[in-house]
């Protein structure tokens, strides 16, 4: 098993030095000089001062030639020296290490909390496609799925405005307590889930299609099973594996829609921090986190690979691409 | 074969409804300016007839062909001329209300449609010709062109869309609707690539190749005579889906103030125009109708893509192709 994953993760190094690649491409090929525009306005923010630039040019290597500079950051950036912060100078990894357990906080329920509504969901509708139920379920997930994530989350808001409900931050003034904490994240992780339950209710459906159609099916109906002993336990094992795949691409899917509802919901998450990098052209900060963003998603298909591997003996990871 | 594509569309009447809605915001788009607008389209001023003219006025004697609904999506009345404080509800003269700088919301509601539909078209038409090429070179050629090509779309394919894409609008100088474009089009053909990529490996083995080759075609025209048409069916169906997450793209990076710039009409504009005041009732449909707007547009093209799909392929008859999911769970990306 060790030597498996080591195999898995040494498959994934020339796709992790390529989002360092492109992190740091992204900042170094934008028109114009971009550098001394953003150092400019990093200035005008009162944020860096000169000594602090010029740390960070050469720091990220930016006086060098592109492929030299892209070996100076990215040694700095293995021994995990990602630079400070032009608005508040603090380190880069710091701020990174808050931001992301709060988009976690959201990711991980919602991802949780999809699956469990989208798994009966699929059932139902897979068990028998083009019938009633399956046919108004449809429906309504197709419904869900068109709908923009920042609608839903306005819509929310409006709704839950003077309800009772808090719909700004992560916590109330002086309020410590856990319950207090979960009331502020109903509404982001409501909005959250219904995308994810979309997406996984439909791909469950198709492959409990799929599976019904298969030979293992039709035998067990020969022998006598009843229907639900059909559905349950030939045709909806072999669906739920392909769910373990669909979790790791998910995953990332999460994080990029928290970029919406944590602007909305005003919550200090991974996509706040890369918005307010954003508009302040804090360099550092944005080069970090479009680089943890995208090792997330290698980590989240690694563990689905794993999972995958637990559960279906006739997977080995040997020669399996994500 | 065409006959028996559109045969197969045609027969549920879903796919006809999309196409329909489709169709019918497309023309929409086109004719905003015969729609609404605060210009005549045609104005016949001294013996001369000008077609949209700006900056002319109507003088006696003179005569004006005026767009059905006489507000344009850019015009900021003068403050005099301002009752009560905005954004306005709905009245008579402005049916949908204002927004908070008095610019009437129908108007920009009718002409958002052609940043949202414009943007969605060009970047699927865009991402899906780079992907048909790229991902047809890759599993038609192999080895170190596939090798290359399958990384970079790896690579791509492993960010989650948005913050890239945000990342790459904040650090443009300025961002417009083509910068808009042009990323999400750059970032969006790996997914075209591997599909069809899967569909060239698959197309190369076959024995119509193998004759053409065996009849001492070029590599060249093998590619482009057999393998290339054989291929276009699932990047057809992409470039639909494409469309729906491109609209929904552009209008969640408009949304966050880095797509669409101000004072473009983008129905990703309107919401966060709303967003501003969303706790003032007299913003609620400047939240709750752009919204709705891209709900259709978005689902239009994913009806027609399902149908397509479908049409294409009778076998996975109501099946969520790879290729569906992976679009919807990066449009989920949102």
């Amino acid at each position: 098993m060790t030597l498996k994953l080591a195999r898995r993760f040494a498959g994934m190094v020339p796709i992790l030095l390529g989002i360092t690649l492109v992190a740091f491409a992204v900042v170094r090929a934008a028109p114009g000089d971009a550098l001394a525009l953003q150092g400019e306005a990093a200035l005008r923010g009162g944020g860096a001062t000169v000594a602090q630039m010029r740390e960070y040019r050469r720091l990220m290597g930016l006086d060098d030639p592109f492929l030299l500079g892209y070996a100076r950051w990215l040694g700095q950036l293995i021994r995990g020296d990602l630079g400070h912060s032009f608005r508040d100078g603090r380190p880069v990894l710091v701020l990174l290490s808050e931001a992301l357990p709060v988009t976690l906080l959201l990711a991980l329920p919602s991802l949780f909390l999809g699956y469990l509504l989208a798994v009966p969901i699929g059932i139902v509708s897979g068990a028998r496609p083009g019938g009633f139920l399956d046919r108004t379920l449809s429906r309504i997930v197709f419904l869900l799925y068109s709908l923009p994530i920042q609608w839903v989350a306005l819509m929310l808001v409006v709704a839950a405005a003077g309800r009772g409900l808090p719909i700004y931050g992560l916590r109330s003034e002086g309020n410590r307590s856990l319950g207090d904490l979960l009331l502020h994240l109903v509404l982001p992780i409501a909005c959250l889930t219904y995308g994810s339950l979309a997406v996984v209710s439909r791909y469950l459906r198709s492959s409990m299609v799929e599976a019904m159609g298969q030979d293992y099916v039709r035998t067990a109906r020969a022998k006598g099973l009843s229907e639900s002993a059909v559905v349950l336990k030939h045709a909806l094992p072999n669906s739920l594996l392909s769910l373990i795949t669909l979790f790791g691409l998910t995953l990332p899917a999460l994080t990029s829609g928290a970029v919406i509802v944590e602007r909305i919901f005003g919550l200090p998450g991974m996509g706040k921090l890369t918005f307010d990098a954003v508009l302040g052209r804090d360099v550092p900060v944005l080069m970090g986190a479009i680089t943890l963003a995208g090792a997330l998603t290698l980590i989240g298909i690694l563990v689905s690979d794993l999972l995958y591997a637990a559960a279906d003996p006739r997977i080995s990871l040997r020669g399996r691409r994500p | 074969m065409k006959g028996g594509v559109w045969s197969r569309f045609s027969r549920r009447r879903r796919n006809l409804f999309g196409l329909g809605l489709a169709l019918a915001l497309a023309a929409q788009a086109l004719f905003a300016d015969f729609i609404a607008g605060d210009r005549p389209i045609l104005l016949h001023k001294a013996g001369k007839l000008y077609l949209f003219p700006d900056g002319l006025r109507v003088g006696p004697g003179d005569w004006a062909l005026w767009p059905l609904f006489r507000h344009g999506p850019y015009t900021i009345p003068p403050l005099a001329a301002l009752r009560g404080p905005l954004p306005q509800p709905p009245s008579a003269d402005h049916p949908l209300g204002t927004d908070n700088a008095g610019r009437d919301t129908l108007a920009r509601l009718l002409h958002g449609a052609r940043a949202s539909l414009g943007v969605g078209i060009a970047a699927a038409a865009v991402q899906v010709s780079l992907g048909l090429a790229l991902g047809v070179l890759a599993g038609f050629l192999r080895g170190w062109v596939d090798f290359a090509i399958t990384r970079v779309a790896e690579v791509l394919l492993s960010f989650p869309l948005l913050l890239l894409l945000l990342v790459v609008q904040g650090v443009l100088e300025r961002t417009t609707l083509l910068s808009t474009m042009a990323v999400i089009a750059l970032t969006r053909w790996a997914d075209t690539s591997r599909l069809v990529r899967a569909e060239a490996l698959r197309v190369r083995e076959m024995p119509y190749v193998e004759a053409s080759r065996a009849l001492g075609s070029s590599r060249l025209r093998t590619l482009l005579r057999h393998v290339l048409p054989n291929c276009l069916s699932p990047a057809l169906v992409a470039a639909t889906f494409g469309v729906g997450s491109a609209i929904l793209l552009e209008s969640a990076l408009s949304f966050l103030g880095f797509g669409a710039p101000e004072p473009t009409a983008s129905w990703g504009l309107l919401m966060a125009d709303g967003f501003q005041d969303v706790l003032d009732p007299n913003a609620r449909l400047l939240v709750l109708l752009p919204g709705l707007a891209i709900f259709l547009a978005v689902s239009a093209f994913n009806l027609i893509g399902e149908g397509l799909r479908d049409a294409l392929d009778p076998r996975a008859q109501g099946a969520v192709a790879p290729s569906a999911f992976m679009t919807s769970d990066q449009k989920r990306a949102l």
